[in-house]
């Protein structure tokens, strides 16, 4: 009578174990890939009402970011534009377009445009868009380039980390105060250049005059310097700094 | 046999899954899927957001009918005091129609920018300007000429501010034309507040000078 477990019965176990450990290693790999805001919330580009163009109107007709979301520098909510403000121009610029039929008839109604919001904080995330902006926080670190999106889509996590990642080191967001809505814009590369725009020298920043810096150091200068002046302290481990 | 089979099944739901859901920051319309909803949604009104509590669909509620807030009056016109909270004809709410609220004195348009803002001088000044840019330069122009980048775009009349009658209007006016509009422009005083706007037209009338030659740009600064 022939073996009932040949010699290589022996590997059996071993080898369930090598598979379901690969398949183990595969699920927890999905769920790190998969279940996370990374995946689930960028890129999110729902269609709206009307197919708005905001390469059009930020980016071809420069118009500022806080000429529609008023109130983003002077309270916690960015707030939609009122069909009235957008009426304001569309009384006579494309006044007869069909794409632009849901803003006439919002306005006739006096119901507005049931626009569909992209961004959104959790509930319990109290984030505060003027504390930023008057600090110098530009709306691309957390929007992206807007200005050259025809359809707006979510171009960062905005999760936690996300947030911590700059309240731990908020040099890496720091500009002027004039160039928080100008989306492109990038600190000097050039040491001098970088000074002037500072109000002081290439020496008390610590770099050599004539220097040619990395975009990074540059940013990182300019920051500091700015983190000190305003004197940005955020949040970093109080919870209740963002949450309540 | 073991192998092939387990490894086989891991790399066809692995194809699978990528195919199904795809990379991280792909575009889509579909909404976002919550893996953990951990309390992201509670029962209390965010602003501007839709409730279907209310007939009309609104969150927010106007005032009560026939209430008007501490120190305001009940409005015959609009102009408010500080803040954003402005309505637009009936209900809306009003502060005392003196000269800072409205650019008027009596029935006339006054000149001269309100005392309380006109001391903080340079300052006011420098307000304007960047108030100026973000309000008005996308039509009217960085210099206030009248040919902002939005005038190509089928706007019909886009004044020039710097032209002889635009520099002999009062300051009331010009106030008064920022708050409700004039001919095709629309209303600003909803999201203009009073400081701003009398900042404005302090900035206006230095590039009224400039524009004169009055005064050269780096003086302006």
């Amino acid at each position: 009578m022939p073996q009932i477990f040949q010699r290589g019965a022996n590997l059996v176990p071993l080898k369930i174990l090598l598979v379901l450990g690969a398949l183990a290693t595969g699920a927890v790999g999905a769920v790190w890939y998969y279940f996370t805001p990374e995946y689930t919330k960028v890129g999110y580009q729902p269609s709206q009402p009307i197919p708005f163009s905001h390469k059009v109107h930020a980016g071809q007709l420069n118009i500022d970011c806080r000429f529609c979301h008023s109130f983003a520098d002077s309270g916690a909510h960015s707030n939609l534009p009122s069909t009235q403000l957008c009426m304001g121009c569309h009384t006579q610029v494309q006044k007869d377009s069909p794409k632009l039929e849901p803003l006439r008839q919002g306005w006739a109604s006096g119901k507005g445009v049931p626009w569909v919001q992209i961004h959104k904080t959790p509930d319990h995330a109290y984030f505060n868009h003027s504390v930023h902006i008057n600090r110098g926080v530009s709306c691309v670190e957390c929007h992206g380039r807007v200005d050259q999106m025809d359809v707006v889509y979510q171009a960062k996590s905005l999760t936690m980390n996300f947030c911590l990642e700059c309240h731990r080191a908020p040099e890496n967001a720091l500009r002027p105060l004039d160039k928080v809505t100008d989306l492109g814009w990038k600190a000097p590369t050039q040491a001098d250049e970088l000074a002037s725009l500072l109000g002081t020298t290439p020496d008390k920043l610590k770099l050599k005059a004539g220097d040619q810096l990395t975009p990074g150091k540059a940013q990182k200068v300019m920051g500091e310097h700015f983190k000190v002046q305003r004197g940005v302290l955020p949040p970093d481990s109080n919870c209740a700094g963002c949450h309540r | 046999m073991i192998l092939k089979i387990g490894f086989g099944a891991l790399i066809i739901t692995g194809v699978a899954a990528l195919g199904l859901a795809g990379f991280r920051g792909q575009k889509g319309e579909q909404t976002h899927v919550e893996w953990f909803n951990d309390m992201a949604h509670q029962p209390k009104v965010n602003p501007q957001v839709r409730s279907d509590f209310f007939a009309d669909g609104r969150a927010e509620r106007k005032p009560v009918a026939g209430t008007i807030p501490i120190g305001y009056n009940i409005a015959g016109t609009y102009y408010q005091n500080d803040g954003n909270n402005l309505g637009t004809g009936v209900g809306a709410f009003a502060n005392q129609p003196d000269y800072l609220n409205t650019g008027r004195i009596g029935e006339f348009y006054g000149d001269g920018i309100p005392e309380n803002l006109a001391s903080r001088g340079a300052d006011l000044v420098k307000r304007g300007q960047e108030r100026y840019g973000i309000y008005c330069s996308h039509c009217h122009g960085v210099a206030a000429k009248g040919n902002g980048p939005v005038k190509a775009f089928g706007l019909m009349t886009v004044a020039d501010l710097t032209s002889e009658p635009m520099r002999k209007q009062p300051d009331g006016q010009i106030f008064n034309t920022i708050t409700h509009g004039k001919n095709t422009m629309g209303a600003l005083g909803p999201i203009v507040t009073i400081e701003d706007r009398w900042a404005i037209v302090s900035y206006l009338r230095a590039l009224q000078k400039v524009a004169e030659g009055k005064l050269n740009v780096a003086e302006k600064k």
